[in-house]
């Protein structure tokens, strides 16, 4: 018995030993490797603040250490693919990622570890290194749990423009509003024609989150393009295909014909109703205002907030909402009235 | 003579319930460590600020309410409230909720930001004291101030839900700090998941030595005393180990008061926050949990071991002492308000491990551990047990405590590694190997006294007295 106490008190000991150990080591090689890309960080940036702006055609020479280099040159085009907003910038930054990283992010798509490829993955969209769409692709189909790294793929094939994406999207039913949306903001205006193409002509064809996230989006983006699309959707049977449709030309600030709203005032899903005098609110539609002094008293309070709000927007808004916190007769609307009036309007600090 | 043979043999039996007891909790706590570990090590190098970068430009991060309940908190609210100013977060608004203070809490609020009284037209989700006033900031549109009566912090957070206008609300205690990009970080699994995870909540860190600038972390330090030192550890295993191994299994039951982002929805549908208890979070959360298994649902309650809420802890043994103890009875009043889960299947991960566990291990564990030292004791004493059995008890006791502190601290390099120094991993492991020999025997009984008090005590907000965290 005490033998074995002793044994166990020895594993003990060699273990705390151990582990200590393997923590002093790692954390003095984790300040020296720092340092030395620190120090190198600060000897290369001149010279590739010269090269990235075009002051010179000489491009300044790396370390040869393959870890070394991968952490420079990332801090440094990091830092600038933030603040170049010009194109021969961007395709110098975009140059020396291809030349000095590609054949490093390759092998990084192959490694085991989730945070490496992650890294390589969130820095290969950064830079537009598109001499790797062939491996994202296929990186793509090797992936097996829906992750961010499912999600990153996605946002780079987005990125490079890549026309199997549609086709790829249609066939996932089960993809997320918010994922297609992240995807619809990368794209050109070519392939999100193509999507409104094939959902005028048969929308069954499209997944129930294409339709949804390609109507929430159009307002988003304000293409004008969309916009008798969006009014068209109004229409549709489908509660929340309208709600998103109210909720784009909100975004938008603007529908071309705004009796199309009217039906939602009266409407029986106090979210139409909301939407409408948010929208009669944001266009200043002065000659709806009875509707949402009406709206003022309904019966679910953010159907009241919203009303009171709008009526805020016009240009005699203060003297109605006056009006109304006196002679409403309805009293959770003379109390509405009285917190916009006296509330500061303010979405975002 | 007959009655000493007795003694030694009951005490014999209650060395060995003793030892099997710690070894059990000791192995559970290992397999937490070996869950968490690999989540850690997963995402040991992942560049954080690329993994929230879509997060901060997306219009489909959904706004979120701060809700930061208040009550004689005038040191340290201003400096709470700015560093929520500073969060990088695409909508939000900040209410402070002003539970009564007696003191200038929401005087210094109403100064600080230029408030002006303002109309409210509250919606009640929830019966609370009467708010008195309310308040907007003329400087930030989206700053709130509600005085109310006093009610506890329960009730101030629920007339906080009343009046917030965002699907979700974070909840954030009045002495907090908020990293910069805490609240992307806890929402990322919300908004990820479409709405799947209900509840998410951050990892509490203690800002006692490190240098805190206008309501910014500058330059991560230990502070010198070992009664923070020591507490540093704890909350290095309490999250790294425990919370996040229970969150993989999604069996979590606490997400600290101090910075959690919960789903309104859900916490309206459950009734809120029950103003009966000192352990108002976890009951919430236990609550929560009760009704996702009630209704099939498969929402999830997530703890995310990187966002990192700054609080002062704190650094002597009276504060300290009577924290645990109410720490302790609102474990004790939410395990007894929600008996009936208790090894419950139709609760399954919930019924059948995590409420067991907590009592067992987090409550019980200071009545086992305080028979353990008794019986070392006494069996160094008087002799009523082996000499070996007496020293099997003290290994497993160090190894119970040091050995999962230093598996913490290996953590907490893996997911932080902000310490800029080598002396600093040094220090805490020295003091993480010292745990069990004194900092441990103080907690059981502190503890102990906890679970006395629970019969007893009313609800209260227990605050200590504040020195501030942040410089100007």
């Amino acid at each position: 018995m005490l033998e074995l106490v002793l044994l166990l008190t020895l594993g003990l000991f060699v273990c705390q030993l151990l582990l200590l150990v393997y923590l002093y080591t790692t954390k003095t090689w984790a300040i020296k490797k720092d340092n030395t890309a620190n120090r190198l960080y600060h000897e290369l940036f001149p010279d590739y603040l010269s090269y990235l702006t075009g002051d010179t055609d000489i491009e300044p020479i790396l370390p040869k250490n393959d870890e070394l280099k991968q952490k420079v040159l990332e801090r440094i085009l990091s830092g600038f693919t933030n603040i170049m907003t010009d194109s021969a910038g961007k395709a110098r930054i975009q140059q020396s990622a291809e030349a000095h990283l590609a054949t490093i992010y390759r092998k990084k798509l192959k490694s085991s570890n989730w945070s490496k490829r992650m890294n390589a993955l969130y820095l290969i969209e950064d830079f537009m290194m598109l001499s790797l769409r062939e491996d994202v692709k296929e990186h793509l189909h090797a992936i097996t749990i829906i992750d961010e790294e499912y999600r990153q793929t996605l946002r780079i094939l987005a990125s490079f423009q890549e026309e199997s994406l549609l086709e790829y999207m249609f066939s996932r039913p089960n993809m997320s509003i918010g994922l297609i949306k992240e995807i619809l903001r990368r794209l050109p205006l070519s392939f999100l024609t193509d999507i409104m193409v094939v959902l005028k002509k048969d929308e069954d064809d499209v997944p129930y989150a294409i339709r949804q996230a390609f109507i929430d989006y159009c307002g988003e983006s304000g293409y004008y393009e969309f916009l008798p699309f969006i009014e068209y959707m109004l229409t549709h049977q489908s509660k929340e295909t309208r709600i998103k449709a109210l909720k784009s030309l909100h975004q938008y600030q603007y529908c071309s014909n705004p009796t199309i709203i009217v039906p939602f005032f009266t409407s029986e899903h106090w979210e139409e109703r909301l939407h409408a005098a948010k929208l009669t609110g944001m266009m200043k539609l002065t000659e709806f205002s009875d509707y949402l002094i009406l709206l003022a008293g309904d019966r679910v309070w953010w159907v009241r907030f919203q009303a009171c709000e709008a009526l805020k927007k016009m240009t005699d808004g203060e003297i109605l909402l006056a009006y109304l916190s006196e002679q409403h007769e309805d009293m959770y609307a003379k109390d509405m009235a009285k917190q916009t009036l006296t509330m500061r309007a303010g979405g975002q600090v | 003579m007959i009655d000493k043979e007795w003694l030694s043999l009951l005490t014999l039996i209650l060395a060995v319930i003793a030892i099997i007891y710690m070894v059990t909790v000791g192995l559970i706590y290992l397999i937490l460590f070996l869950i968490a570990s690999s989540r850690i090590k997963k995402e040991r190098f992942l560049n954080q600020e690329e993994y929230v970068e879509e997060l901060t430009s997306n219009k489909d991060t959904f706004p979120v309410s701060v809700l930061i309940p208040a009550y004689n908190e005038e040191v340290g609210i201003y400096t709470t409230v700015r560093s929520m100013l500073g969060l990088n977060y695409p909508q939000y608004e900040i209410i402070v909720i002003d539970d009564g203070s007696k003191d200038n809490t929401s005087g210094k609020v109403i100064e600080e930001f230029k408030m002006t009284e303002i109309d409210v037209a509250l919606r009640k989700y929830f019966n609370t004291k009467d708010v008195i006033k309310a308040y907007q900031s003329t400087v930030h549109p989206n700053i709130f101030l509600l005085r109310k009566e006093n009610g506890g912090k329960a009730d101030a957070l629920n007339a906080g839900i009343n009046f917030s206008r965002y699907p979700y609300f974070a909840a954030v205690d009045g002495d907090c700090i908020l990293d910069h990009d805490a609240l992307l970080k806890v929402m990322k699994p919300i908004i990820d998941s479409n709405g799947l995870v209900t509840v998410t909540g951050g990892t509490v860190r203690i800002a006692n030595g490190s240098t805190i600038t206008r309501s910014q972390v500058e330059k991560i330090a230990l502070p010198k005393g070992p009664i923070v030192l020591m507490q540093i550890i704890e909350y290095f295993r309490a999250f790294l180990i425990g919370r996040l191994g229970l969150s993989r299994l999604n069996i979590l039951l606490i997400i600290s008061g101090a910075f959690g982002v919960f789903e309104k929805k859900r916490v309206v549908k459950v009734g809120g926050y029950n103003t009966k208890t000192v352990g108002e979070d976890m009951e919430l959360i236990v609550r929560m949990h009760r009704s996702i298994k009630e209704e099939k649902s498969n929402q999830r309650v997530e703890y995310i071991q990187d966002p990192v809420c700054w609080t002062e802890a704190p650094d002597n043994a009276a504060v300290l002492r009577s924290q645990r103890k109410r720490w302790q009875r609102g474990l004790a009043e939410t395990i007894w308000l929600h008996k009936k889960m208790l090894f419950n299947p139709k609760y399954k991960g919930i019924g059948l491990f995590s409420m067991p566990y907590y009592l067992i291990v987090e409550l019980l564990s200071a009545v086992f551990e305080l028979v353990g030292y008794v019986v070392i004791m006494s069996g160094l004493l008087f002799s009523f047990v082996s000499l070996d059995i007496v020293i099997v008890m003290f290994i497993v006791t160090v190894f119970y405590g040091s050995l999962l502190s230093s598996l913490a601290v290996l953590l907490e390099e893996w997911t932080y590694h902000k310490y800029p120094d080598t002396k600093s991993l040094i220090v805490l492991f020295f003091w993480a190997l010292t745990e069990s020999f004194w900092y441990r025997p103080l907690m059981v009984w502190w503890r102990f006294s906890g679970l006395i008090q629970s019969l007893t005590k009313k609800a209260d907000w227990g605050n200590m007295k504040r020195k501030g965290i942040s410089t100007d």
